[in-house]
């Protein structure tokens, strides 16, 4: 296959171009200013994770692989591996503590916007993030887009597809940002919650993989009534697409939990120095 | 960010309400779902036909291959006894068997394989990249495997078949579960217009 087969969009979607664009563009504005600020810290991991998490974004959604993973069970499993875990974590990775650089002024001072502007979005902001709506809503929406029927329609629709692949996408970001975001620094409280929270969506997931792994019968019948990329088994694409679900995603989790602990410890570190 | 995730819960919510609450058809029902009978491919006498030909007529769309051992040859041996059993109203049904391996699937290759069905039963094909379109158009696909010693070699394509209406709208899928029952009693609806 040709580099140019491989990289022209299956689907082209504006609204993801122009968001991953937006993100990019905006982040080096961030990137510019904290640099700035202070000019002896290096940042190339941060820069790194970052632009990684956009392009592999791009990489699932807007090329060959956006095909293969309508017409393939287990590279859809693969995709949403990738929106709902891998870059949204990579994301948050890079842009803790960055991204806020380079607000609007009027997103600075959100504070200051009226109150019906600004409760809203700040109640369901805190819904959304709530320690125990935010893993039920991450391993609910895995759950609910592989109900067979919902899934049925949301491969045969093309609306319903790009809204599962947003909802995927923008949950993950939210997840990932709730787990690892700024808005906890380390202190003991924050910090069983977070390990908490890991530890809570790993084992659904896991039940969902090995349920599907497992499972000696084909679920997922979307598969033969659109055909697949190319002749497979569809209890072999049903395997690898369990297995995908159960493992990496699961490991997503245990580096989640590596991160924080880290994070933790660095925390403690610096408390123990200050108070020698 | 959290309203759009919110206001997505809830939309898929109401739009699969939506789906189930539409019509009651044994069937899935694919009304809106996809798009209206459009294509431009040659038939099995080698002339040039398009979607608007077969306005008029309820057409059922199968995407297949003559060297299929299995899956295409049961499927219309199936659907050919289910229009009998439709009887007289099922005169005015085409079933076009659209080739997605047109490099071995000649127009008379074509032509023979559907007389086996009957009348109703024609073969289309095109360039491959126009069936690559048409496909893509009903979010189905096809793939080929490896070639043999003798040149033979797999196809993996959809299993389902697409039923249009008079009005070239999209309204029913016919799986490979679907009960022939099930197919016939909704295909007499939506002859009748029942449905």
């Amino acid at each position: 296959m040709l580099a140019i087969e491989f990289f022209t969009p299956w689907e082209l979607s504006p609204i993801l171009v122009v968001f991953l664009l937006g993100l990019a563009f905006y982040y080096w504005q961030a990137m510019c200013v904290t640099a700035k600020g202070e000019k002896s810290a290096k940042y190339y991991w941060q820069v790194v994770s970052f632009y990684t998490g956009i392009v592999s974004i791009y990489l699932v959604s807007h090329t060959y692989l956006d095909y293969l993973s309508q017409y393939m069970f287990w590279v859809h499993r693969f995709q949403h591996l990738v929106l709902h875990h891998l870059a949204p974590l990579l994301i948050v990775l890079g842009g803790v503590g960055i991204i806020h650089k380079s607000l609007p002024e009027w997103l600075k001072n959100w504070k200051g916007l009226p109150a019906v502007v600004r409760l809203p979005f700040e109640l369901s902001y805190k819904l959304i993030q709530h320690p125990i709506v935010a893993p039920v809503v991450f391993v609910g929406l895995i759950y609910l887009w592989l109900i067979p029927d919902i899934h049925f329609t949301a491969m045969l629709s093309q609306d319903l597809y790009y809204l599962m692949n947003w909802s995927m996408l923008l949950d993950g970001l939210l997840f990932w940002w709730l787990v690892l975001g700024p808005d906890w620094r380390g202190e003991a409280k924050g910090f069983a919650v977070r390990l908490i929270m890991l530890i809570v969506v790993v084992v659904p997931q896991q039940l969902l993989g090995a349920y599907l792994t497992l499972s000696g019968e084909v679920i997922y019948d979307v598969y033969e009534v659109c055909g697949r990329a190319w002749p497979v088994s569809p209890m072999v694409d049903q395997i690898y697409g369990g297995v995908i679900t159960w493992i990496p995603a699961s490991m997503m989790s245990v580096l989640g939990l590596v991160l924080v602990l880290r994070r933790r410890l660095n925390y403690q570190k610096r408390e123990e120095n200050e108070g020698i | 960010m959290k309203v759009f995730k919110g206001l997505s819960v809830l939309m898929i919510s109401v739009l699969l309400i939506a789906c189930a609450e539409s019509e009651p058809t044994k069937l899935t029902n694919i009304k809106g779902l996809i798009p209206d009978l459009e294509f431009e491919l040659s038939d099995e006498n080698n002339k040039l036909v398009t979607a608007k030909g077969y306005l008029g007529s309820t057409v059922a769309v199968f995407f297949g291959f003559t060297s299929c051992p299995d899956i295409c040859p049961t499927t219309m041996h199936q659907f050919a006894s289910i229009l009998k059993r439709v009887g007289e109203p099922a005169k005015s049904v085409k079933v076009l068997f659209v080739s997605v391996d047109p490099k071995r699937d000649s127009a008379e290759k074509l032509k023979k394989y559907t007389e086996i069905f009957g009348p109703a039963f024609i073969g289309l094909r095109g360039e491959d990249s126009t069936i690559k379109e048409m496909t893509k158009r009903y979010r189905v696909t096809f793939g080929y495997g490896d070639e043999d010693k003798e040149g033979n070699y797999e196809v993996s394509h959809s299993g389902a078949m697409f039923i249009f209406d008079v009005r070239g709208k999209a309204r029913l899928l016919v799986t490979q579960g679907s009960s022939p029952e099930n197919i016939v009693m909704d295909l007499h609806a939506l002859l009748e217009e029942t449905i």
